[in-house]
């Protein structure tokens, strides 16, 4: 038997395993039958296993270089490395989607298995969500689109992997991304099953929260990744460019986002519930959208859209997805309306309406923009081009509203706040920002806009320190510890809280880094014979000569040039040009980058063109501070981690919501216990 | 009002400090003639390159429009005379950020009508969230 026959083979019997996963679920909940439920989890772990047999197959493809399946023929070559052979595996659509559902396997059966344990009362409705959604995969990948598809005749060699898709940064962006993607299921999962089930108290909120903050940093990961290697490998100059791809991997993370925000309404107050339901629905919706979007460029244009087999099953189902959730929500809107009531507008309910307000237009303006450029194509026949000075103007003010609101926000009490408190927060905050307007424009900023920015930068950063300092101080107040200890222990007893701190704290960094490359980058495109110096800024590049290098399939030429600040030598850098075998007309750029310190300049020198005579081109982009957006991702992943990270052997008891409202009271949010309400009463 | 003391003072010590200090020049004491230059740039779509902008692309086609509009920049020319000059040259799609007239006005009326809508809504069940005041 052939690779392509048993790879088929095991992808048929996961379908059937997750047909019947499907079938036990949905007759074992019916029944409240606790032996078929399991029965069906069982299913979902042969599932798993068989969908690994698969993953493995099409590696084993790759590695033992079978080109008679057309997937690996198209996406190896023998002159690829190992590395590259691997990345050839999500190099394609039909691979990504194997991709996508064998890691669906393996997180449905781990969230089933868990819930098991947990929540009893929702595996029913998650295990046949997720049985149906990988019954969906499943179907594109058995009769549509499959991985382990036969070439009539084997070619000696293979086409080979895009050559833009061999650096490292390939490796680890697209399985992010699609593991992003695919994670957003679970939580979808959970939230059906508490629809279909009835049960809508706050039980729902622990297993949606736990998964939806994993979902939200997988995704995170894969977009901070996306933008390193469109910095490092693509040669604009830039890190996002609002391209449709992008800004359909962006939209899932942005109602994630609002929906982190919004279940803490419902977990302290008891209200927004029908709201939170939604914005999950929502965010599994754009995942599927993004999956579809990503692997096939439809949104390029309407033909392509035409042309791509997947694209009328992608459609069927998120429609399909659409109607059952409205059903469902219509069929329990009595048990999803709270009896909500808010004291005060000053309050931090409020804000996070507000916050939910911003994220939710900022998640439809660019949906909007992505899609505009096909309603425009549908509707008179015209092709535009949406791109970046659109998402800027409209998107800016709202993302500046955000950054206002993360200072503002977390000052405020639940409930009621007053606004001489308000102030008491934000009198050093405030005192930082205008400091840092005084600095800036004395140091020579022209653009208002940009100070202004950089204050609302200030701003937040002040507040998130105020935050800590109040908590420092009330305990070491009460039990004389010292501000470093107390300040680990603060963090160890509300890490949600703290956590969170540092994730908008990380925001804020890459809002520096954003800022100052947008408004700040500048350029020089230069021709130089060897020996020649340019000045750029305050930096003079020197071009040192040209050199090239052979490899089996990849020539490439590079040029050396060496950077100095001041008369001081600060950096080498070595922009080539490679041209990979069968890719001759689409030679790719590496990007001689170097970051100066102390102003965290990325000197970024590409190399254009070069004459006979040894002299050569160049572009020569000075990118102030972009370092800090990579630096803001590592602090990103870190905040997450302090917030998500599972306390072995805790589990959360949920909280009726009588107590959630009477144990609340007009505390102030320095105490430190104040967040630690929920933590606290789930601790042993 | 201690507060407004404190602040105060910061800045005024921030100012008296700072000033004097030989600053060497940072990278964003930027030249206003090559910034505008930049934007121009960057709100054209390179014609012969997929989502990049002029600005951004190291194409030839896109340096030879970097350099067309650099002089006219600095022959004082308008930016809308710059951008309708590259329209006519190579039509609409040329433009990344669409015309806020015509059909592509919709494009932009899109997210204020979103933003009115949701503001409105969060307004009206925030009044039916308060506590009626008589």
């Amino acid at each position: 038997m052939g690779l392509s026959e048993a790879g088929r083979a095991t992808l048929l019997m996961a379908f059937v395993l997750a047909a019947y996963a499907a079938y036990a679920f949905v007759v074992g909940g019916r029944l409240r039958h606790k032996p078929l439920q399991m029965s069906g989890r069982n299913a979902l772990v042969a599932g798993g296993g068989a969908m690994t047999l698969a993953a493995l197959l099409l590696l084993y493809g790759f590695l033992s270089l079978d080109f008679s399946l057309r997937f690996v023929a198209e996406n190896a070559n023998r002159n690829a490395p190992i590395e590259v052979l691997i990345t050839g595996f999500w190099g394609g659509q039909a691979g990504s989607l194997l991709f996508w559902a064998w890691l669906l396997a393996l997180f449905s059966l781990v969230a089933v298995w868990r819930a098991f344990s947990r929540h009893s009362h929702l595996v029913a409705g998650a295990g046949a969500t997720l049985a149906a959604i990988q019954i969906f995969f499943l179907v594109l990948l058995v009769f549509v689109s499959s991985p382990f598809e036969r070439v009539p005749v084997p070619p000696l060699d293979g086409r080979g992997l895009n050559p833009l898709l061999w650096d490292d940064g390939m490796r680890v962006h697209p399985p992010l991304l699609l593991a992003g993607y695919m994670s957003f299921s679970i939580p979808f999962a959970f939230v059906m099953s508490a629809l279909i089930s009835g049960r809508l108290g706050n039980e729902w909120l622990a297993p949606v929260r736990r998964w939806m903050l994993l979902a939200w940093a997988i995704q995170g990961a894969g977009l901070l990744a996306g933008a390193w290697w469109a910095y490092h490998v693509l040669g604009w100059g830039g890190y996002w460019g609002w391209d449709p791809v992008e800004n359909a991997a962006l939209l899932p993370w942005l109602t994630a986002t609002a929906y982190l925000h919004s279940a803490m309404v419902q977990e302290r107050r008891g209200f927004l519930k029908a709201w939170n339901v939604a914005l999950v629905i929502a965010t599994f919706c754009l995942a599927i959208f993004g999956t579809f979007v990503v692997r096939s460029g439809v949104i390029s244009s309407v033909h392509s859209f035409a042309l791509s087999p997947i694209g009328p099953f992608f459609f069927a189902f998120v429609g399909l997805v659409i109607i059952i959730s409205l059903g469902l929500i219509f069929w329990r809107l009595p048990q999803l309306r709270s009896p909500g009531e808010i004291d005060a507008v000053s309050s931090r309910e409020t804000a996070f309406l507000v916050n939910n307000l911003l994220l939710t237009a900022i998640t439809a303006a660019t949906f909007w923009g992505t899609m505009f450029p096909l309603l425009s194509e549908v509707a008179r026949g015209v092709k535009v081009a949406v791109g970046p000075p659109f998402y800027q103007q409209v998107n800016g003010p709202l993302l500046l509203g955000l950054l206002l609101l993360m200072a503002v926000g977390p000052l405020l009490a639940w409930r009621r706040s007053t606004l001489a408190r308000l102030w008491r927060g934000l009198r050093w905050p405030l005192a930082a920002a205008v400091a840092t307007s005084a600095l800036l424009w004395l140091l020579g900023m022209s653009s208002g806009l940009a100070i202004l920015a950089f204050a609302a930068c200030a701003l937040v950063a002040g507040s998130i320190a105020v935050e800590f300092a109040r908590g420092v101080r009330a305990r070491t107040r009460s039990s004389h510890e010292n501000p470093l200890l107390a300040l680990l222990g603060l963090v160890r007893r509300n890490r949600r809280r703290y956590g969170g701190y540092l994730v908008h704290l990380a925001l804020t960094l890459m809002a520096c880094g954003v800022i100052a490359s947008q408004f700040f980058q500048s350029e020089e495109s230069v021709t130089l014979r060897p020996g020649e110096a340019v000045a750029a800024g305050r930096y003079r590049i020197t071009f040192e000569g040209l050199a090239a290098r052979s490899q089996p399939g990849i020539d490439t030429v590079f040029a050396r040039l060496s950077a100095t600040a001041g008369g001081a030598q600060i950096a080498t850098l070595r922009p080539e040009r490679r041209v990979h075998r069968n890719w001759e007309q689409q030679p790719i750029t590496g990007v001689g980058l170097e970051t100066a310190w102390p102003w965290g300049d990325d000197l970024y020198v590409l190399l254009t063109d070069w004459e006979e005579d040894g002299s050569a081109s160049f572009r020569i982009l000075i990118n102030p501070l972009v370092s800090l957006i990579w630096l803001g991702g590592a602090v990103f992943l870190a905040g997450t981690a302090v917030a998500a990270w599972p306390d072995p052997g805790r589990v959360r008891v949920p909280r009726p919501e009588s107590r959630a409202l009477s144990s609340e009271s007009s505390t102030p949010p320095s105490g430190s216990q104040v967040a630690g309400v929920p933590l606290a009463l789930g601790e042993p | 009002m201690r507060a407004l003391f404190w602040l105060v003072g910061l800045v005024a010590c921030v100012a008296l400090i700072g000033a004097p200090l030989p600053w060497p020049s940072p990278a964003w004491a930027d030249d206003p003639t090559a910034a505008a230059a930049r934007e121009i740039a960057r709100s054209l779509q390179c014609p012969v390159c997929q989502n990049t902008s002029v600005a951004d692309s190291s194409s030839q086609l896109a340096t030879q429009m970097r350099e067309i509009i650099a002089a006219k920049v600095a022959a004082g020319e308008t930016r809308e005379s710059i951008l309708a000059y590259f329209v006519q040259r190579y039509g609409e799609g040329v433009l990344l950020s669409p015309p806020q007239e015509g059909f592509t006005a919709a494009l932009w009326w899109g997210p204020p009508v979103i933003l009115a809508a949701g503001t409105a809504m969060l307004l009206l069940y925030l009044r039916q969230w308060l506590p009626r005041r008589t």
